[in-house]
C-alpha cells in the first residue's frame, strides 16, 4: 500500500498547477480575480476532549488534537485535478508513522469530454440513504472506535479506479475496479470490543489480485426522481469462521464469502417531504445456505424520509433499514448467519431518526439523533449542541449514550459503558 | 434561494398585483424590465449583529432563462466552512422547483424539497423565500395602491399586498415602494401573518443603469426586533451573457466543472 500511496504523491506533484474558486471564466480578472489561487488549501485544525463516564478504562479521558488538511491542485491547461486529505491526530504520534497514516485521501480526477477518471486511495458513497447505506460496499467502515455521526468518518479510503461516463446533463454511469478487499474493520481489544476474538486465526492476505472487486452504478433523474442501479462483484465485508471439533469447535480459519450485490435506489421531493430508498439482494457463493462458514443470500432495504416543520427552523429525518437472510437456520450455531443474528431472527430492523434545529441566524445548532435496533433493543442516543463562536470557529459538545439486551453480536450492549460527552474545537479555513 | 440577485424583481411579485388596472400595469413593467435570458452575479452579503459585528459570506450566481423557465447555480465562496457548496434550482411547469445541494463535507449531491422555504439563507435575515419564489404568482395576493410619494428622492408607487388565504407565505402583509422610473422596489416592509406588527425591513441604494438594466447595488435587509441587518452588495453583474447549460446540471454540483 506504502508504494502505491508515494506514486500517487508523484502524480499529484506532477498535475500540479494552477487553481480557482468561483466562476472565474464568467467574473474574469475584475472582483472575482482575488479568488484566484494555484492551490487551493483548506481544512480544519482543532482538538477533541472527550470523557467517558465509565472509568474503568484507562482511556477514560482523551485529549486528541487533530488537523485535516485538504489540498485541492486544479488546472486550466489541462484537465486534471489533484487532491490530497491529511489528517493527524494526537494519539498517532505514540507510534511510528507511516504514510497510510497520515494520507487519508489521495485521487486524481481527469476530465475527458464524455467524462472523467477518478483513480487513488477514495472514499465512494452510494445510494440515496442520509447518512445510512445498504448499498453501499465499496468502502468498508472502521468501528475500532465506536461509532461517528459522519459515515465518510468511518469509512477507510481504498485504493480503486472510477470511470464516470456523462449521461446526459443529470445522468452519470460509473464503473469501479479495486485491486484489493479489506473487511469491516472492529476493536480486537478495549472498550470498543464487541466480540472477544482471542485465539481466532489471522485473517488471510486480502491484498491478492484473486480479491480484486467490479462495480458499476447507473443514476439519472427522471421528473421529481432521482433513481440509480448498482452492481457490485466482489466480497461480504464480515468476516466467516471455519471450525473444527476436538470435540469443541475450534476456529481455524477465516473465510470471506464471495458474492455479488444487485441495488435500487431513489429519491425524490414533494411537497416539504423528501423520500430517499434503497433496496438491494446478497447473491452469496452459498445460495443454499448449506455451508456454515459462509453467509447466505440477504435482502436489505432502506426507507425514510425528512422535512423542514412549517414554520419553523426544526428538521426532522427518519430512515428505517434493515436486512433480511435467506436460508436462514436457527438449528445450527456454528452457522456464520445465525451466530450473526440477533435472538435468531432471519430479519434485522433499525430506525434512525433526528431532530435540528437552527437558531440566532444559524449561530447555534441543536441535535439530537438516535439508533434503535429492534432485535436486540439496541440503542444509541447522540445529542449535539454547537455554537459557531465566528465564522471559522466553532464549538461543540456531544454525547454518546449505548444500551441494549445482551443478544448476538449487539455493539450497543457491548458498549453499554461508552457512554460520553466530548467537547469539540475547530477552526475552518 | 432562486433568483438571488433580482431580490428586487421578487418581492415585487411578491407584493405587487393590483386589482386595477394600473397595479397590473406597474406590476408588468417591473417585471418586464428586469427580464434577462441569463445573468452572472458576484454578490458579498455582511451580516451586521446590534452591536455592529460583522461577518461576510460571498456568493456567485448564475441564472438561464429558457422557455419562461429559470435555471438558477449558486456557488458559496465564503464563509470556508461553506465554501464550494453548490445549489441548483431548476423551475418545473406545474409542480415544484427541483433541488438539489452538493456539501462539500459530505461529497453527495442531495435533492431537497422545495417546500423548506423559512430557514435562514446562510444565517442571513433573508429566508429562502425572501431569496426566490418562482411559485409565487401575482394572483396569489390583493393588491392595493395606497398612495404615491417621494422616497429617497425618488417618485414611488406606495402598493399594500395581503397573500390570499390558503397561499403559502411567510408572511401577512407586505407594504412596497416602487420607483417610478426604474421601477425597482425601493422599499419593502414585511409584516407578522396577523399582518399587524412589521418583522423586517429591506431597502434598496446605489442605483443604477448598467447595460441597459436597473439594478440596486446594495440591498439591506434588517430583522427589527433584533436589530440584526444583512447588506447586500453586487460586486459583478453580467446581463444576457452566453452561459454553458453544463453548469446547470447535477454533473456540475458534483464536479465543479461545466461539460
Amino acid at each position: 500500500m506504502k508504494k502505491q500511496v508515494i506514486l500517487l504523491l508523484l502524480l499529484l506533484t506532477a498535475a500540479m498547477a494552477f487553481g480557482q474558486d468561483g466562476f472565474g471564466d464568467i467574473f474574469g480578472s475584475e472582483e472575482a480575480a482575488e479568488t484566484q489561487k494555484s492551490v487551493v488549501l483548506n481544512g480544519e485544525i482543532g482538538f477533541d476532549y472527550k470523557s467517558y463516564l465509565d472509568d474503568s478504562w484507562n482511556s477514560d479521558k482523551i485529549f486528541l488534537p487533530f488537523t485535516n488538511l485538504n489540498l485541492l491542485f486544479t488546472t486550466d491547461s489541462i484537465p486534471v485535478e489533484a487532491k490530497i486529505r491529511l489528517t493527524l491526530e494526537g494519539n498517532n504520534l505514540d507510534t511510528i508513522l507511516t504514510v497510510g497514516d497520515i494520507v487519508s485521501e489521495l485521487s486524481l480526477r481527469s476530465f475527458f469530454s464524455f467524462g472523467y477518471l477518478d483513480l487513488g486511495l477514495l472514499k465512494i458513497e452510494w445510494g440515496k440513504g442520509d447518512g445510512i447505506h445498504v448499498i453501499d460496499p465499496l468502502n468498508p467502515l472502521d468501528q475500532s472506535n465506536g461509532i461517528s455521526c459522519d459515515i465518510n468518518e468511518m469509512k477507510r479510503s481504498e485504493l480503486m479506479a472510477k470511470m464516470n461516463f456523462y449521461i446526459g446533463g443529470n445522468g452519470l454511469f460509473e464503473v469501479v475496479y479495486k485491486p484489493y478487499f479489506h473487511p469491516v474493520e472492529t476493536a480486537s481489544t478495549g472498550r470498543w470490543m464487541v466480540k472477544d476474538f482471542t485465539g481466532f486465526p489471522s485473517p488471510p492476505d486480502t491484498e491478492l489480485p484473486g480479491y480484486s472487486q467490479v462495480a458499476a452504478r447507473l443514476t439519472s433523474t427522471i421528473g421529481i426522481f432521482d433513481l440509480g442501479g448498482m452492481y457490485y462483484y466482489g466480497y461480504m465485508t464480515e468476516p466467516g469462521m471455519k471450525f473444527i471439533f476436538t470435540p469443541t469447535p475450534l476456529p481455524t480459519e477465516i473465510i470471506f464469502t464471495k458474492a455479488q450485490l444487485f441495488g435500487l435506489e431513489a429519491g425524490w421531493a414533494l411537497g416539504p417531504f423528501t423520500f430517499r430508498t434503497e433496496g438491494g439482494y446478497w447473491l452469496s457463493e452459498d445460495r443454499e445456505g448449506m455451508i456454515s462458514h459462509l453467509y447466505n443470500d440477504r435482502a436489505v432495504w432502506l426507507a425514510g424520509f425528512d422535512f423542514m416543520i412549517p414554520g419553523t427552523t426544526l428538521f426532522i429525518s427518519v430512515q428505517e433499514f434493515g436486512s433480511y437472510v435467506v436460508n436462514f437456520d436457527s438449528s445450527n450455531p456454528l452457522d456464520m448467519d445465525t451466530g450473526m443474528s440477533y435472538g435468531d431472527n432471519a430479519m434485522t430492523n433499525s430506525v434512525i431518526a433526528a431532530v435540528e434545529g437552527s437558531f440566532y441566524q444559524d449561530k447555534m445548532k441543536i441535535r439530537m439523533a438516535g439508533l434503535y435496533l429492534f432485535e436486540a433493543n439496541g440503542y444509541m442516543i447522540l445529542p449535539t449542541y454547537t455554537w459557531n463562536i465566528k465564522d471559522d470557529l466553532e464549538l461543540s459538545v456531544t454525547g454518546q449514550i449505548f444500551g441494549g439486551d445482551d443478544e448476538g453480536p449487539n455493539p450497543y450492549y457491548a458498549w453499554r459503558n461508552n457512554d460520553s460527552i466530548s467537547l469539540n474545537l475547530k477552526y475552518i479555513f | 434561494m432562486k433568483k438571488i440577485l433580482s431580490i428586487l424583481i421578487l418581492t415585487s411579485v411578491l407584493a405587487l398585483s393590483l386589482s386595477a388596472q394600473t397595479g397590473s400595469e406597474i406590476m408588468q413593467k417591473v417585471i418586464d424590465a428586469q427580464k434577462v435570458n441569463s445573468s452572472a452575479m458576484d454578490i458579498q452579503m455582511t451580516l451586521v449583529d446590534k452591536d455592529g459585528d460583522t461577518s461576510t459570506r460571498r456568493i456567485q450566481t448564475l441564472i438561464l432563462n429558457e422557455n419562461d423557465l429559470t435555471k438558477t447555480i449558486t456557488l458559496f465562496l465564503e464563509p470556508a466552512s461553506v465554501r464550494n457548496t453548490r445549489f441548483l434550482t431548476v423551475e418545473n411547469s406545474g409542480r415544484a422547483d427541483d433541488q438539489w445541494i452538493y456539501l462539500p463535507s459530505l461529497r453527495k449531491v442531495k435533492r431537497i424539497a422545495a417546500g423548506d422555504k423559512d430557514g435562514s439563507f446562510m444565517g442571513s435575515d433573508f429566508s429562502y423565500s425572501d431569496m426566490g419564489s418562482s411559485g409565487s404568482s401575482v394572483d396569489d395576493s390583493v393588491q392595493t395602491i395606497l398612495r404615491e410619494e417621494k422616497y429617497n428622492g425618488r417618485n414611488c408607487f406606495v402598493v399594500e399586498s395581503i397573500p390570499n388565504a390558503g397561499t403559502d407565505n411567510n408572511y401577512g402583509k407586505y407594504v412596497t415602494w416602487v420607483d417610478k422610473t426604474s421601477w425597482l422596489t425601493l422599499k419593502v416592509e414585511f409584516y407578522s401573518k396577523d399582518g399587524r406588527t412589521q418583522i423586517k425591513e429591506l431597502n434598496s441604494e446605489n442605483i443604477v443603469k448598467e447595460n441597459d438594466h436597473w439594478l440596486a447595488k446594495k440591498i439591506t435587509m434588517e430583522t427589527l426586533a433584533s436589530g440584526h441587518k444583512t447588506v447586500l452588495d453586487i460586486k459583478q453583474v453580467k446581463y444576457d451573457i452566453p452561459l454553458n447549460p453544463g453548469y446547470f446540471t447535477t454533473t456540475f454540483l458534483e464536479t465543479g466543472r461545466a461539460k
